[in-house]
């Protein structure tokens, strides 16, 4: 049974003291009545006192039971279906809030749709008995079971329903529903008996992803009832920036040769959904370098784009000057980031995205090669490292540094103190070296490869298969061309060579190329960089064993815009872009005039250094993640600090030992990772998830038809206006299991006032002891007289 | 000078009797219903047989006896010498037994008006006319009869043990040492009745006409006792009953406390509902009372605080005499 007036309930069960109270006063003060006979007094007392107990008794619970009617009358009790035939339990009712990025949509009252939910969710809260319990997962990216099981404290979770924020996250209804069927399929009975599971939610295309079905949680359980508003049927407009990529994700300030500039391509694509699709529109969008930290801005660069009707994606190109931020950075020891933003919108979370840029003063390369010593050699007895250090390091200008590294001297400390390693002679290194050369790899480093020129059978492939985990193997014997042999005209577009995609044809046309260590078969999980003439790669790149997390995965299996304009192949881009740790570059030709020409034509000095550039950024990632997922740090950090600049809501992040954050982050902003001693090792950012801000509205139909597959059946969906119709939408449902019961026990307090009377008055003697009515009474009494 | 004002109203007889009772008891003589063993002169047969009006019975002469009451007549016609006998009167004495215990405290009659004084309060301060009022007032009456009639009279108060004492004695002045002795109250201690009369007739050495007066509440059986030995000394007894009306009726009309007068405790009740049952019970005690002193030929009689004590006295008195007459002529 439940109190809808617990407190009245309360007072009115402690008001039956009253006449137990007024019987012990009275009983108090009554002058006593001195008497002589007292021994009849006791004869007769002695042979009614079981009457007269039963009596008092009788009399005082009756009188008891009168108040005790009109308090729980007055306390309105609702007696519950089962609970009335015994052995039920109260309902219980999991309020599954979608704060989601699309709960930010604002109509035209300025009310946001979460602000919808959590009235829904306090009127359903509100309609609720005491016994009744209530549970409240949060929708947002992971999704929050709040209070799971669900509570009878009503109260305290209408505060953490107040408590709800927005995330820039994802509805996550999966692993809401998921956490559910736990639940709901406990060992408690009365769990799933009879539960009703509210989502909250405006179903729009940014929360509701209508063609991922459901896991099946409601078809074991038949008696759930799922009670959801009715899909909005009209929603703003939203343009979302869903990705920022600078075109050089590693910024090396020594180049800027001190005048301070330092140009830096971004690529910004836009994304319009929603009702506004349809019109004709204009977006301001800004491109800057943020540091982290607060008070330091820098100057942005803005452009507009128009969107033609019927447009939903567009893509600019923005310079953005890194100069004084990468100047800063590097004296301060932090990192820079790229934020894009565009104008205020419906959506708020998804107007901005940030792109960490790695900055360094200059890059350090070591070349592993045995050491040469004497004089420069003339140029037609350069050996392999002394064209490599040629290309890397053509003007001197110490915005790369090549450092030699001996084969047989590979340690830690060399290695730390390099970005990159051009390993010339593979065949001199021995096992430990390779395994050395594998943990820098995957701590993030860049390894290019080149075939020996000395020995003719070339062993070392396996060891370095071994030390990368690599999946593609090299031929034994390094192959010479009857003819040299030219590059491919059509080389494959990738993002490593993207600065000189528009030159490279002219560069490779001289390039000729007389002999190679190729590659055996089919190069699983590396892409091409290079193709020959005759179709065959001559340099791929791939990763170590490949780290994939869930957010890398899913943006493998989404090609960004930027990838589709540009034709690159998805998965080199990904690798590429910023999703692994770690890099791979094997050329198959070695840098001698013997084995190609290359080293002495154009093509080799920007090759070189576009491997490098792009290869150290590629490598070292780019630590960007949606929301909603568990982010990943540069090595060694311990932290994720909120930078000053969007720290205001953000609460760091822990990172364990394999640089995953323990727990989600489910808003977007921009953190400072720290390793244990709290020194900087990056930026990470977090941008909203994109595909969670669509705005575009789905019909009832496909939702019905969605959340069936988790098993409802769709007389089970029951839906709900407006928020003032959820409470509504429960009684309805209460209503078929309680029944109010105040006027039936008004009755009954009425008939047990009415005995009472009837029996004081007859317990009390006064008819009997009025001489009058004792005459009628004893008339009644006589023989023949019938009353 | 205060305490001699107090002694006197204590002493005043219109006290206990009231001027109508007085008037009442004038025409009425309180007599002996058996021989009576007095030793002075009075108005009641003395078992002895002496020189007097009454002729007893004859019986033969035996040498010594004094020949002025030889019967000439009868030894004229018998030849043979036979003495007459006549019967002695003698006075008559009378032992009052009052009841002074906790029970005799109980009234409903307001003092004011049973008074024959006028007083508003009693001696003591009550506003009630208490059973005990009544029975000193009873007590008086009949020693006023008896030293009216020139028999002596004794008067005892008792409750669990004799509290005060007046020898019989008919001399000027015994009123007042009556009245004086009556002016004890009553104690909250329970009646002992077989104890008091034992007491009593330790201290008679000759036939007496006991008078006791008490609302007989204790255990028949202690009663029956009492009377029994009363019996057996060829005692004769009058059982004055004495009840309050509210006792009899038992007539509240609220739920009140009733705390007993002899330390019987105190009971949260509703009178109403025991009522039927107090009266059974209490009737069923008086029909005891009066078959127990019935059972021994003694008079018994009800004495009711609201009547007024002269037609009770009044008619008690006439038809005690009425019996004690048609006795003799039967």
């Amino acid at each position: 049974m439940t109190l809808l007036h617990l407190g009245l309930g309360i007072a009115g069960i402690a008001c039956v003291a009253i006449p137990i109270i007024i019987h012990l006063l009275f009983r108090r003060k009554r002058k006593p009545i001195m008497w002589g006979a007292m021994r009849f007094v006791i004869e007769a007392y002695r042979k009614q006192r079981r009457r007269l107990t039963l009596e008092q008794l009788l009399l005082l619970a009756a009188r008891c039971l009168v108040v005790l009617l009109l308090a729980l009358a007055i306390a309105r009790p609702i007696l519950e279906r089962a609970g009335a035939l015994g052995g039920g339990s109260a309902r219980t009712v999991y309020l599954l809030v979608d704060n989601g990025l699309a709960s930010t949509v604002t109509d035209e009252s300025g009310q946001s749709a979460l602000e919808r939910h959590k009235n829904a969710a306090r009127q359903i809260i509100a309609s609720l008995g005491a016994s009744d319990r209530v549970g409240l997962v949060t929708l947002g990216a992971p999704a929050s079971a709040t209070v799971v099981p669900a509570s009878t404290d009503l109260a305290a979770v209408r505060q953490l329903v107040d408590d709800i924020d927005a995330t820039d996250a994802a509805m996550d209804l999966n692993g809401a529903l998921d956490r559910l069927r736990a639940e709901l399929g406990s060992e408690d009975e009365d769990a799933g008996s009879g539960a009703v599971v509210a989502i909250l939610s405006d179903f729009l295309t940014g929360s509701a992803d209508a063609g991922a079905p459901l896991p099946p949680v409601f078809g074991e359980l038949s008696e759930v009832r799922v009670l959801a508003p009715r899909p909005r049927q009209s929603a703003p407009g939203n343009v979302q920036v869903v990705d920022v990529t600078p075109l050089r994700s590693v910024v090396v300030t020594g180049e800027t040769g001190g005048n301070g500039r330092a140009p830096q391509t971004v690529r910004v694509a836009l994304r319009r959904t929603g009702a506004a699709v349809a019109q004709p529109d204009a977006t301001t969008v800004q491109a800057r370098a943020v540091s982290g930290r607060a008070g330091v801005v820098w100057p942005a660069t803005e452009t507009v784009v128009r969107w033609a009707p019927g447009q939903s994606e567009a893509t600019t190109s923005m310079i953005v000057d890194m100069g004084a931020a990468a100047t800063s950075a590097t004296e301060s020891g932090s990192s820079v980031a790229i934020e894009a933003t565009i104008d205020r919108d419906a959506v708020i979370g998804d107007n901005i995205r940030r792109a960490p840029v790695t900055v360094r003063e200059s890059l350090r390369v070591g070349i592993i090669a045995r050491r040469r010593f004497g004089a420069a050699p003339s140029v037609d007895r350069l050996d392999p490292a002394d064209w490599l250090r040629l290309a890397l390091d053509p003007t001197r200008s110490a915005a790369v540094e090549p450092i030699s590294i001996d084969p047989a001297s590979i340690d830690a400390p060399s290695l730390s103190a390099v970005s990159a390693v051009f390993v010339i002679r593979p065949d001199l290194v021995d096992g430990s070296g390779w395994d050395r050369l594998g943990r820098f790899v995957e701590g993030g480093g860049l390894v290019v490869v080149f075939p020996p020129t000395e020995p003719t059978v070339h062993l070392w492939p396996d060891e370095m298969a071994r030390a990368f985990g690599l999946s593609w193997r090299l031929a034994r014997e390094a192959s010479e061309f009857e003819a040299p042999i030219t590059l491919a005209a059509d080389q494959p577009l990738s993002l490593a060579l993207a600065h000189i995609r528009e030159e490279l044809k002219d560069l490779a046309g001289p390039v000729r190329v007389f002999k190679t260590l190729a590659i055996d078969g089919e190069a699983t999980g590396a892409s091409e960089l290079v193709r020959l003439a005759d179709g065959s790669a001559w340099i791929i790149a791939g990763g170590v064993e490949p780290r994939v997390k869930e957010d890398s995965a899913a943006r493998v299996n989404q090609p960004s815009d930027q990838d589709s304009q540009q034709g690159a192949e998805p998965g080199a881009s990904a690798r590429l872009q910023a999703e692994s740790r770690g890099l791979v570059v094997y050329v198959a030709s070695a840098p001698t005039l013997s084995w190609t020409n290359l080293p002495a034509k154009p093509l080799m000095v920007p090759l070189m250094q576009e491997l490098l550039r792009q290869g150290v950024g590629s490598a070292q990632g780019g630590w960007t993640t949606r929301a909603g997922a568990f982010p990943t740090a540069p090595s060694r950090s311990a932290e994720l600090l909120p930078t000053a600049e969007t720290g205001a809501n953000l609460e760091s992040i822990l990172i364990d030992a394999g640089g995953r954050a323990e727990t989600a982050a489910r808003l977007a902003g921009l953190y400072r990772a720290v390793d244990g001693s709290g020194a900087a090792r990056g930026l990470v950012a977090v941008n909203a998830d994109a595909d969670a801000g669509r705005t575009d509205v789905q019909a009832e139909a496909t939702i019905q038809a969605w959340l069936a597959t988790s098993g409802a059946s769709a007389g089970s969906i029951e839906w709900i206006d407006d928020e003032s119709e959820a409470s509504r939408g429960l009684a309805s449902i209460a209503d078929e299991e309680r029944s109010p019961v105040s006027f039936p026990l008004l009755l009954a307090a009425l008939v047990v006032a009415l005995m009472e009377t009837v029996m004081a008055r007859f317990f009390s003697h006064a008819i009997t002891s009025s001489p009058s009515r004792r005459r009628l009474f004893s008339r009644l009494r006589a023989p023949g007289v019938s009353a | 000078m205060a305490d001699a004002s107090t002694q006197a109203d204590r002493i005043d007889a219109t006290t206990y009797l009231h001027p109508r009772t007085l008037a009442r008891l004038g025409s009425f003589e309180l007599r002996a219903k058996h021989i009576v063993e007095g030793v002075m002169s009075g108005m009641h047969r003395s078992p002895y047989q002496g020189f007097s009006v009454e002729f007893a019975q004859h019986r033969p002469y035996v040498a010594g006896d004094d020949i002025r009451h030889l019967d000439w007549k009868v030894f004229g016609r018998s030849d043979k010498l036979h003495l007459k006998q006549y019967q002695q009167e003698t006075n008559l004495d009378q032992v009052i037994l009052v009841d002074s215990s906790g029970s005799m405290a109980f009234g409903s009659r307001m003092f004011q008006e049973a008074s024959g004084a006028g007083r508003k309060v009693g001696p003591r301060g009550e506003l009630e006319w208490t059973k005990f009022d009544h029975a000193t007032a009873l007590a008086a009456a009949f020693s006023h009869l008896s030293l009216r009639q020139g028999d002596r009279v004794g008067v005892t108060v008792f409750a669990d043990s004799v509290r005060a004492m007046v020898r019989r004695s008919s001399q000027q002045g015994q009123w007042r040492q009556i009245v004086e002795a009556l002016s004890a109250h009553p104690v909250e201690a329970e009646t002992d009745l077989p104890r008091v009369v034992d007491l009593t007739l330790a201290k008679l050495n000759n036939r007496c006409l006991i008078t006791i007066i008490s609302d007989f509440y204790t255990d028949p059986e202690q009663i029956r006792t009492a009377l029994a030995r009363c019996k057996h000394r060829r005692h004769d007894v009058i059982v004055c009953r004495v009840v309050d009306k509210q006792e009899e009726e038992f007539d509240f009309r609220d739920a009140a406390p009733f705390e007993g007068l002899e330390g019987e405790g105190r009971i949260q009740l509703d009178p109403r509902a025991i009522r039927k049952d107090y009266l059974e019970a209490f009737q069923e005690h008086a029909a005891q009372v009066r078959k127990i002193s019935r059972s021994f030929s003694f008079d018994d009689m009800r004495v009711c605080t609201h009547d007024w004590l002269g037609p009770t006295l009044a008619a008690f008195v006439a038809k005690r005499n009425a019996r004690i007459k048609r006795s003799k002529t039967g």
